[in-house]
């Protein structure tokens, strides 16, 4: 039998989540709830059952709610609150970093997108070395407060509090984190010029096949037509069951660059759909506490397809690119993940 | 004493600005500007009396041709001057270094989109002024690396720089360029980008790493820095060190380059130029010995002062480089207090070392 989950709030996010969510074996979309007639009938368009608020507090006896309508702010996220557990409960934040959520009793609330794109990446890298330090600079659209030129890049500097979150979310792996904002006229993603750095010398083939392997992380190739973000855009856009979606990281392999014990790179974050994995993932860990997160990120990335239209792009690459890709084993398919 | 006779060649977005610094200084004198018979560029030199050549004869139809009175071609132009500043778009002075080279007399100075290799030798007014003596072809480095050659000389030379890692947000394209410009797109520079070794051509020592992305917008750059220092400070001393340096501003309350645009758009601020970096105040961030800061840089006419500076130090006009800064800077209108450039007439004029303490301390 699957789990009934309500999703409140059915803007950019909930709209997607409920698509996700309906593609996971073990769980079912039981209602979507929004107050604004437009996304309701959108939804009922779709085929969920909509209305403007859940019922009553019985529903949530027996169904997961995730609320996707606090997004934004320095604690900003997706809410997940299981079975029986009220609003207002105790919050213990979720990333890849920290899957000690089945042990909590109270909700969840599974970090935003950017928070999530380094869990993942220092996930990945920290099993070839140990990581101590993280510099980077995204550049990102204003945040609605924001009044901006239409011309103009705008250094953030009053964000702080919500760095400090993020800092705190990862720093069970990464002690000194520090994260450097540029607001610009895009709204399609965040770019992110990044330096980590190792406590001691890491080898480029290790750190090259750690991210292909890693689960949520693409390693996409300027020379194979990725020369901008418009271009990973359009090729999501392209494919079939994307829908434009593309809730993988992007990393540009010929921007990993190793220097001894310093790696720099280059990636990209979709923020409405780097989200979604993660949530699935806090719904079905807290419901089944036996389940390991390396086998829950297995089960959500194989009915979600993530990883698989790039990895054909890396196959293919392998195949018919120069000796100097060699050395590069594609891997990390979802299905292949090792738990 | 005679007066060194300046050619431009390219009347662009570069030579235009270089050609009005040339012609506000009292020691130089601007002989004549040089284009290519098709270029609207031409037309506005013309509107400003400046001598016109061209690079080939004109057709009829040209542009030289219908509205500008021509004084003769690049040949004649350089039988007559002693500095060449070549400030056309990138692989064109190479086209050009044939015919610079038959005076042996001539220097040519070129812009950072040049390699180093084009004469072997790369310019930044405060990190290397002494190396270019008696140089007959010399690259100033590119508008970015000026910048951040500005901002990381300072620091190290009073607290040292053990490393620093720099982050470029950069307009794709000057406003006049449009078909560079991405729409709605982000496109980063992979591996590694040209500005830390182009740093390194001028501040040989540095440990340093760049990166940068290109962005839709055409106003000007924003550099971030991540950077390790030597020593224990505070934040308000790096303040007081940056403020005290000549062709930086450090300023608060200017939350972007649109309004760091409007800002230095007043009187004396011809085309709307800021040569001078722009630190924000409140980006500087510093989590024991490092910093973290921000800075815009204005493409268009950053490196114009360097460029003028780069004949004194090339012809061996002025020693010292402070006089010629302070000299450059008040012909150009963007001097700072006079003891910005004074206190430190009697510093070593030697680059400071990596790490080691500056004439400053």
């Amino acid at each position: 039998m699957k789990t009934p989950v309500v999703i409140l709030g059915y803007n950019r996010v909930g709209k997607r989540l409920a698509a996700a969510l309906q593609r996971q074996p073990d769980l079912r979309v039981a209602m979507v709830c929004d107050p604004d007639e437009r996304r309701l009938a959108e939804a009922r368009q779709k085929g969920w059952l909509a209305c403007e608020a859940p019922d009553s507090e019985a529903s949530q006896a027996d169904s997961w709610w995730v609320d996707c309508r606090r997004w934004s702010g320095p604690e900003e996220g997706i809410i997940v609150l299981p079975a029986g557990v009220k609003d207002g409960s105790p919050m213990a934040g979720f990333s890849l970093l920290n899957p000690s959520v089945k042990t909590q009793l109270g909700g969840i609330r599974v970090c935003p997108a950017n928070t999530l794109a380094y869990a993942r990446l220092f996930r990945a890298l920290s099993r070839i070395g140990s990581l101590h330090r993280c510099q980077a600079t995204v550049v990102e659209p204003p945040s609605p407060q924001q009044q901006e030129s239409l011309d103009a890049l705008q250094p953030i500097f009053d964000r702080i509090g919500e760095t400090e979150v993020m800092k705190q979310a990862l720093a069970s792996v990464v002690s000194d984190f520090h994260l450097c904002r540029v607001a610009a006229p895009y709204s399609r993603s965040r770019l992110h010029m990044v330096r980590l750095e190792f406590n001691a010398k890491v080898g480029g083939l290790d750190v090259r096949q750690a991210l292909e392997a890693a689960p949520r992380i693409v390693l996409g190739a300027a020379r194979d037509g990725f020369t901008g973000t418009a271009q990973v855009q359009e090729f999501c856009r392209d494919a079939e069951g994307r829908n434009g979606d593309r809730p993988e990281l992007f990393i540009w392999s010929e921007s990993v660059v190793v220097r001894g014990n310093r790696v720099h790179l280059v990636m990209d974050v979709d923020p409405d759909q780097t989200p979604i994995p993660e949530t699935i993932d806090a719904i079905r860990l807290s419901m089944h506490p036996n389940l390991t997160l390396d086998e829950s990120i297995v089960l959500t990335d194989r009915a979600l397809g993530l990883k698989l239209d790039f990895n054909w792009v890396a196959t293919r690459r392998i195949e018919t690119m120069s000796d100097e890709l060699q050395p590069v084993q594609p891997s990390g398919v979802a299905g292949t993940i090792q738990p | 004493m005679r007066k060194p006779k300046i050619a431009v060649v390219g009347y662009g977005v570069i030579g235009r600005r270089v050609a009005d610094a040339v012609q506000g200084q009292e020691d130089m004198e601007l002989i004549g500007v040089a284009g290519r018979p098709t270029s609207f560029s031409l037309r506005d030199a013309a509107l400003r009396r400046l001598p016109v050549y061209v690079t080939s004869p004109p057709k009829i139809g040209d542009v030289a041709d219908r509205f500008c009175p021509i004084k003769g071609t690049l040949e004649e132009l350089m039988e007559q001057v002693d500095v060449v500043l070549d400030c056309t778009p990138s692989g064109v002075p190479e086209k050009h270094l044939a015919l610079y080279r038959r005076r042996q007399d001539v220097v040519t100075i070129v812009q950072g989109g040049e390699d180093h290799e084009f004469g072997g030798v790369s310019f930044n007014s405060f990190a290397n002024y002494g190396e270019v003596l008696g140089r007959r072809a010399i690259r100033v480095i590119s508008c970015s690396s000026t910048g951040m050659t500005r901002f990381l000389y300072t620091l190290d030379g009073i607290f040292g720089v053990r490393n620093a890692f720099v982050t470029l947000v950069r307009r794709a394209a000057d406003p006049g360029k449009r078909s560079k410009t991405p729409i709605n797109s982000l496109v980063p520079v992979m591996g590694e980008s040209h500005h830390a070794p182009d740093v390194k051509t001028v501040l040989p020592k540095l440990d340093l790493y760049s990166m940068s992305a290109d962005v839709n917008t055409t106003l000007a750059h924003v550099i971030c820095f991540h950077v390790d220092l030597a020593r224990k400070t505070s934040g308000e001393e790096i303040i007081r060190a940056l403020s005290q340096m000549p062709r930086i501003i450090v300023g608060e309350g200017l939350g972007s380059t649109a309004d760091l645009a409007e800002t230095f758009s007043g009187p004396g601020r011809m085309r709307r130029d800021r040569p001078e970096i722009y630190v924000w105040t409140e980006g500087i961030d510093l989590r024991g010995q490092t910093l973290h800061a921000a800075i815009s840089v204005h493409m268009e006419s950053i490196t114009i002062p360097e460029t003028i500076d780069c004949i004194r130090a090339a012809l061996g006009m002025e020693k010292n480089k402070w006089r010629s800064i302070e000299r450059t800077d008040r012909a150009m209108g963007i001097a700072k207090r006079p003891e910005c450039y004074h206190d430190r007439l009697n510093a070593p004029q030697a680059d400071v070392p990596s790490g080691r303490s500056s004439y400053l301390t």
